[in-house]
């Protein structure tokens, strides 16, 4: 039995959702597995493993902007993200100093690694999307993650490999050799199961993502879901709001869902309506769902980039949240020429694989 | 110090450099611009405008071909 010490981001729930399936696995085979995490991040993780330890651990302020122009206050942000990856790096060493560990897995905490423990990390973006403008930044930034990659031994990038089935794209393509030499595609990792239960609801709108761009999205999406035919639900994924919580004869809207609540929507939905995130992405790569509608945030180029590039390849249909029609917007998105992603390895295939070919050889 | 922070804060410091260097490069051409301005010598002013357009479109050509060859 081996020791792990897992240490997911908390820049929305993604990234801890995506390492429930490692840790179920890791649990499956008997490890001991500790989480360090922080934020609503740690609240999930705590009341999906109890069995596991915890510890709290710090990671970086969020640099979302309530404007569209998300990337000046992104690049005036570094200097504070790196005071926070020097924080990172002291509180590691105190917690490697307490315990002995025989892996760390990362998933996109840049500090958290070390030269005397196996270290593998976890990302889908080996390669940041930048508007055209910044294209020196963006080659740069493709160096810079060849030089982070380095220190770990794996880079696990949850998509398939590059080629006509990869679901992110550029995003996941590595642009150099210390990242090809290390990265291993291991297919999506979701923690969304598929369930045999009828899709008896006709759109599932899911608000999700920072603020004050969240708090925008609903009030689009409120004011315009009365217009479209057929059963809807609304999940406002804002918890704080209670009272806004409201039914009536074709649409419910849910200030908040739980895991398996939204889980079992997910399920019923004939059409999705969400951001791009690639969370959610992954999590109706799992489904198979046929139908979705994408709205981007915006400033976050990733999920810009994820929008356009659906819409290139012919799977989704995506939307400005500024240009919204949604009674058009979700008729376009039933056209025969969007066919929805293409047939991918379930979470559960990729996830025994990961551990066959990487995991084990540093637990076993 | 950690060397990931070593590199980040050098990774850092040259970012804000470019940036001042472009901004100083910038406020020279303006003060060049003024100048040929002032004393009315057009062919400097054409001469300036013609080599930024250039470098513009210089730039940005490499952006599009970088990105139509999948480069970035």
């Amino acid at each position: 039995m081996a020791h792990v010490l897992i240490s997911p981001l908390n820049w929305g729930l993604g990234h801890a959702t995506r390492d429930i399936p490692i840790i179920k696995k890791l649990l499956d085979h008997h490890h001991e597995v500790t989480i360090a995490a922080c934020g609503n991040a740690l609240a999930v993780l705590e009341n999906e493993f109890p069995e596991c330890r915890f510890i709290t651990f710090p990671d970086y302020p969020v640099p979302y902007s309530a404007s569209r122009f998300f990337l000046p206050k992104f690049v005036a942000f570094f200097p504070l993200m790196l005071k926070a990856i020097s924080d990172e790096r002291k509180n590691l060493g105190a917690i490697l100093a307490k315990n002995q560990y025989d892996l760390i897995i990362s998933d996109n905490r840049l500090g958290v690694f070390s030269s005397t423990i196996p270290s593998v990390f976890i990302t889908h973006q080996l390669h940041y999307h930048l508007p055209m403008i910044f294209w020196p930044v963006e080659l740069l930034a493709v160096a810079m993650n060849g030089y982070l990659h380095g220190k770990y031994l794996k880079v696990i990038v949850p998509d398939n490999p590059p080629g006509p089935a990869s679901l992110a794209g550029k995003l996941s393509r590595p642009g150099t050799d210390e990242t090809k030499k290390r990265a291993y595609f291991s297919g999506i990792l979701t923690s969304t199961r598929r369930l045999d239960i009828a899709q008896d609801l006709d759109y599932l709108v899911m608000i999700s993502g920072p603020e004050p761009q969240r708090t925008r999205l609903e009030e689009i999406l409120l004011d315009q879901i009365r217009e479209l035919e057929g059963t809807s639900v609304i999940l406002l994924g804002s918890p704080r709001n209670r009272d806004k919580q409201k039914q009536s004869r074709n649409c419910q809207v849910m200030a908040y869902a739980s895991t398996q609540e939204k889980e079992e929507l997910m399920n019923r939905a004939k059409c999705i309506i969400c951001r791009s995130g690639y969370t959610s992405l992954m999590e109706i790569a799992e489904l198979g769902k046929q139908h979705a509608l994408f709205i981007p945030t915006p400033g976050q180029t990733e999920q810009e980039y994820l929008s356009e590039y659906y819409e290139k390849k012919g799977w989704f249909h995506s939307k400005s949240q500024y240009q919204l029609d949604l009674p058009e917007d979700i008729r376009l998105a039933h056209e025969p020429r969007y066919t929805g992603f293409p047939a991918v390895p379930h979470t559960r295939e990729n996830v025994d694989r990961l551990y066959e070919q990487v995991l084990a050889e540093f637990l076993e | 110090m950690d060397d990931l922070v070593l590199a980040g804060a050098a990774g850092i410091i040259g970012l804000f450099m470019a940036a001042v260097v472009l901004l100083y490069g910038a406020y020279s051409i303006a003060g060049l611009m003024y100048a040929a301005l002032v004393s009315r010598e057009y062919g400097v002013m054409l001469i300036i405008t013609a080599t930024i357009l250039a470098a513009v479109s210089f730039y940005m050509a490499a952006g599009i071909w970088l990105r139509s060859t999948d480069r970035i």
